[in-house]
């Protein structure tokens, strides 16, 4: 019996360092990111220690203000704005369309589903350059609206999801509101809403995390540096020919994946659920 | 029900949030006075320009400059992108090799009102200085500065070789290969390949150097491919003497402090005679400049004298009367001028020039010198670039890098530019 | 059987519903179907976006029969694709299988493990990537540190230039690790407890059981990856400076379209490319449903 469990305390032991090495090589890059963040520019070079000899806020201070005419309190704050709109839009938007596939029998419901689904294999690139052009004509070049109205019409991900959910939902539930005299939309509002909770909290943050890392749309849609997001700022900022000050942009780097990480903390368990949830039931 | 009431304030704000939406561009424009001022550059240009911006808001407090700068590289992408959404900003920074594609395509504006109403005071500006800046007749951009292709080296890796200066007005391609094979064998610093932000300046000036010139009006301007052909066989030589640094290396854009030659690597470096004070900053030791060397049996002067850039106003800017203040004060202002020491070129105003003058701060000299040296030595310049020159000089990049890697031979290389140039510029 | 209990279809449901995907539908037409016929059309004509589109017929494709670049984005994506995503499904598996234990710490290296694929879409960690691979850069300090000296430059070597690429896709496994590790735990555990009692070993259980029951999560996640894999562009165009540098080795294909229409204005040409990439994806998904019958395990109807 001893060996047994020595063996098996063997076993646990080399597990653990394994992952555990793993888990250093790949958190690595993202240390090694953040401790430069605190060093100054001839340390991050020069020095092939990973921590900072010393805690220096210089390289924020300087980062953050970017190019002295705007700052990345400019960035940060068109960031958020395009973020928490696009995400508000888009996770009521889906419940609702989610609600209308999954619970009522209307004509051509399963046509228009299966629509959405091929929207979720078409490429963006197809529609890149046609929706380039209308906006563009629109005069809706330079403005978040290209960015964010798209959003209000709920996004196939997250409808899938709320469908899902909502089909676990007994109906008995709405019949016994219908018999309270409910409508459909009291219906959705009172009794579905509120019990898809979890639905509705992993489409959130998912719709955060998808928004405040878009690149592609911001570049194309938005050209003026007032209301660039800070992805595209920090795109700006490191261009290679012209950038020096790897610590600011660092720093800069940091505090552009702070947003993402709080999430993350709060809400793992919702995360791993949404994960789960999407890519299991094909 | 507490979630009932979560479920109402969402559905309000989704009622409110739109007309927020539609709000608040709207109150993004009122703001108004902005003028946004777009230039290329590296981080000592970067630097003074910005500084610029900063002097010209503390005197005219009523303008709010809004800056965006990029390499080179990415530059003419970004402003395309604007153009085509109608976004330019109100004063850019302009090349004169693109200038008659922006003029023709009517994305740029004349600039003889604002002179005419005396936003722009050109009166101590000699005529000369603007005709690189004219297309039938009418302004489309003011030159900052003169500009001429040049090479700088490091004075102390060659005496630490053993080797005299070389008098650049006259030396010859094979004194410049004998030196750096020389360097190398003495002191193991090698050479950088030739121009590789953008190769074309380099066998551009061979070329002239034929007698031809790089772009006709159907295809490429020249049939002899001797020049281009030597061009490369110069650094295939020094690359298999071990004298090149790996293009792997010197290819991959970085700023001048991450360059091979400020960190000494390289004992040259072929650049714009504008980006000297950059390179100087960025290496921080003395450093000489000269003239590109002589091809042997040469034909005519290589070297020519050019706008360096150009400030521009694009045909539909916002707050084109701002812009032409601001280039105006540029331009012209003295105290400006001062902190900007001629980083973009030597200043093209009479009063300004001659007030740089005597300011002769050391590096500044240098660059004056070189202007007159290469002013004797040099040629007029050609015609601006054909409307696909970008195609074109995208494809002469990737050439060299398969030549210097050697996945393609010397000849099959020049073969592929002859080829394909006339292919993409027909 | 709720179906044939329920009323009939009525007018009012009919309204309702469409009431209630209206917001969806709207924009399906305006965003998507709209934007796809003009897509289509713009395909089979020349448009700078300043003047008008002029129809050419199949100019744009015949055009791309001869153009390197294409096929050289071609050549890109398809290697990236299929070395990155096989890759990653492989680690993701392969981690998942290591961590489908009882240990407690489990959570924590979930987290950890998950953090890249969380952060790895972001242009801090682009930017940030190009640094490591630079010549000066960390791995070759790294690398120095246990005893190889070398300046090798892997983002300036067209050899190595997409493998940054490459194994910034692998590094990012950990969603797709969650997804299986939630797979491998729904497996009941009388199906192992069964093939114990018959004898059956560790690599039998694995080859019989684990493997069967996780090829409908492979199948779907090989889908929804390579699709993703055939459009990457952010990271592509963040890295390598906007240019596909080196010597074209990272130019994917997204790269290449978004070059066409927003460098060189070709806005036709680039229309067209983004048809061939959806001739692409259909055929890769087609040919991934088709020979899934033959190694994806379905439950059995009669299971549920």
């Amino acid at each position: 019996m001893a060996t047994q469990r020595t063996r098996h305390l063997i076993n646990q032991t080399i597990f653990h360092i394994v992952v555990i090495a793993l888990g250093y090589v790949m958190l690595y890059p993202i240390l090694w990111m953040v401790f430069n963040s605190f060093k100054t520019n001839a340390e991050i070079f020069n020095s092939g220690v990973l921590l900072p000899s010393s805690w220096k806020l210089d390289n924020f201070v300087r980062g953050w203000q970017f190019n002295r005419s705007v700052s990345f309190s400019v960035f940060f704050k068109n960031s958020f704005y395009y973020t928490i709109i696009s995400t508000i839009g888009a996770v009521i938007a889906s419940s609702l369309v989610g609600y209308g596939f999954a619970r009522i029998p209307f004509r051509g419901r399963s046509f228009w589903y299966a629509c959405m689904f091929l929207t979720i294999m078409l490429p963006y690139q197809v529609v890149m350059v046609p929706q380039f052009i209308i906006f563009h004509k629109l005069g809706w070049v330079n403005t978040f609206k290209p960015l964010i109205i798209p959003q209000f019409a709920g996004v196939p991900f997250f409808i899938f999801l709320m469908v899902q959910f909502i089909r676990q939902i007994p109906y008995e539930l709405d019949d016994s509101a219908k018999i309270d005299g409910c409508n459909r939309f009291s219906i959705y509002s009172r009794i579905i809403f509120p019990l898809i909770g979890p639905a509705v909290i992993t489409s959130t943050i998912f719709s955060f995390y998808w928004r405040w890392d878009d690149f592609l749309g911001p570049l194309l849609y938005l050209n003026k540096i007032r209301l660039f997001t800070v992805s595209l700022a920090l795109r700006m900022f490191s261009d290679p020919m012209t950038s020096t000050d790897w610590g600011a942009i660092f720093a800069m780097g940091t505090l552009s994946l702070l947003p993402v990480l709080i999430i993350f903390l709060i809400f793992q368990k919702h995360i791993v659920q949404g994960l789960v949830t999407t890519g299991l039931k094909g | 029900m507490k979630r009932n009431r979560m479920f109402m304030l969402a559905l309000v704000a989704l009622v409110l949030l739109p007309g927020l939406l539609f709000a608040m561009p709207a109150a993004e424009e009122k703001g108004g006075k902005e003028m946004r001022l777009a230039w290329w550059g590296n981080p000592t240009r970067d630097e003074r320009t910005l500084k610029a911006a900063d002097m010209f808001m503390a005197k005219y407090p009523e303008v709010k400059i809004e800056s965006e700068t990029t390499g080179w590289a990415g530059y003419w992408d970004k402003l395309n992108t604007q153009a085509a959404a109608g976004s330019l900003p109100d004063l850019i920074q302009h090349d004169y090799a693109y200038m008659l594609q922006w003029v023709t395509r009517n994305q740029l504006a004349d600039l003889t009102p604002y002179i005419k109403d005396g936003t722009i005071d050109l009166s101590k500006v000699n005529d000369s200085f603007l005709t690189g800046g004219m297309v039938d007749g009418k302004l489309y951009g003011i030159s900052l500065g003169t500009n001429a292709v040049c090479l700088t080296y490091d004075p102390a890796v060659l005496a630490k070789a053993g080797i005299a200066k070389p008098d650049t007005a006259t030396w010859t391609w094979d004194d410049f290969e004998r030196i750096a094979i020389e360097v190398y064998r003495k002191t193991g610093v090698q050479t950088i390949p030739f121009f590789t932000t953008d190769p074309r300046v380099g066998f551009e000036h061979l070329i002239r150097q034929q007698g031809d010139v790089l772009f006709g009006t159907t295809g490429l301007g020249f049939t002899d491919v001797s020049a281009l052909r030597e061009f490369y066989a110069i650094q295939l030589r020094l690359q298999d003497a071990g004298a090149l640094i790996k293009p792997e290396v010197a290819f991959v854009s970085v700023s001048p402090e991450e360059g091979e030659f400020a960190k000494g690597r390289s004992w040259v470096e072929f650049i714009w005679s504008n980006q000297f004070v950059a390179t100087q900053n960025a290496a921080g030791r003395p450093l000489e400049l000269g003239l590109m060397p002589i091809l042997k049996g040469a034909k005519a002067k290589g070297t020519y004298l050019k706008p360096s850039m150009f400030f521009s106003i694009p045909a539909k800017a916002a707050n084109p009367k701002d812009a032409a203040r601001f280039l105006n004060y540029f331009l012209n202002d003295i105290e400006v001028n001062d902190m900007l020491m001629g980083e973009r070129g030597v200043p093209i105003p009479d009063d300004v020039r001659n007030h740089m003058a005597t300011k002769v701060d050391a590096i500044n000299k240098q660059i004056f010198d070189f202007i007159s040296l290469a002013s004797t030595n040099s040629g007029p310049i050609d015609p601006p670039d054909p409307p696909a020159s970008g195609e074109f000089l995208k494809m002469v990049r990737d050439v060299t890098q398969e030549i210097l890697l050697k996945r393609i031979s010397l000849d099959a290389g020049v073969a592929k530019i002859m080829n394909e140039g006339n292919n993409i510029l027909k | 059987m709720k179906q044939t209990i329920r009323p009939k279809r009525s007018l009012a449901d009919d309204i309702a519903g469409y009431a209630f995907i209206s917001p969806w539908l709207l924009g399906f037409i305006a965003f998507s179907v709209i934007p796809i016929f003009f897509s289509l059309y713009y395909s089979f004509t020349s448009y700078d976006i300043l003047g008008s589109p002029v129809f050419n017929g199949l100019d744009n494709f015949r055009r791309m029969a001869h153009d390197k670049l294409f096929w050289q984005s071609l050549k890109v994506t398809f290697f990236y694709a299929f070395i990155s995503v096989p890759l990653r499904l492989l680690f993701a598996f392969f981690v998942a299988m290591l961590f489908n234990r009882g240990t407690r710490a489990i959570r924590v290296y979930q987290a950890v493990y998950y953090i890249p694929s969380l952060v790895g879409g972001s242009i801090a960690i682009a930017v940030m990537w190009r640094r490591i691979f630079i010549a000066d850069g960390v791995l070759n300090a790294v690398l120095a540190k246990i005893g190889i000296i070398t300046d090798y430059s892997w983002i300036g070597s067209p050899d190595t230039a997409i493998w940054t690429l490459i194994i910034l896709a692998v590094w990012q496994f950990g969603s797709s690790m969650l997804i299986f590790l939630a797979g491998l735990r729904q497996i009941p555990t009388e199906y192992y407890e069964a093939a114990s009692i018959d004898g059956a070993g560790a690599m039998r259980k694995f080859a019989h059981i684990t493997v069967p029951q996780i090829t409908p999560v492979l199948f779907f996640n090989l889908i929804m990856q390579l699709i993703s894999g055939f459009t990457v562009f952010t990271q592509a165009f963040v890295v390598s400076g906007g240019t596909g540098d080196p010597l074209n080795s990272t130019l994917v294909y997204a790269l290449y379209l978004y070059q066409r229409a927003f460098k060189y204005y070709d806005m036709g040409y680039s229309s067209a490319m983004a048809w061939v990439l959806v001739l692409i994806i259909g055929v890769m998904t087609a040919i991934v449903f088709k020979t899934s019958t033959s190694w994806v395990f379905y439950e059995s109807k009669e299971g549920k």
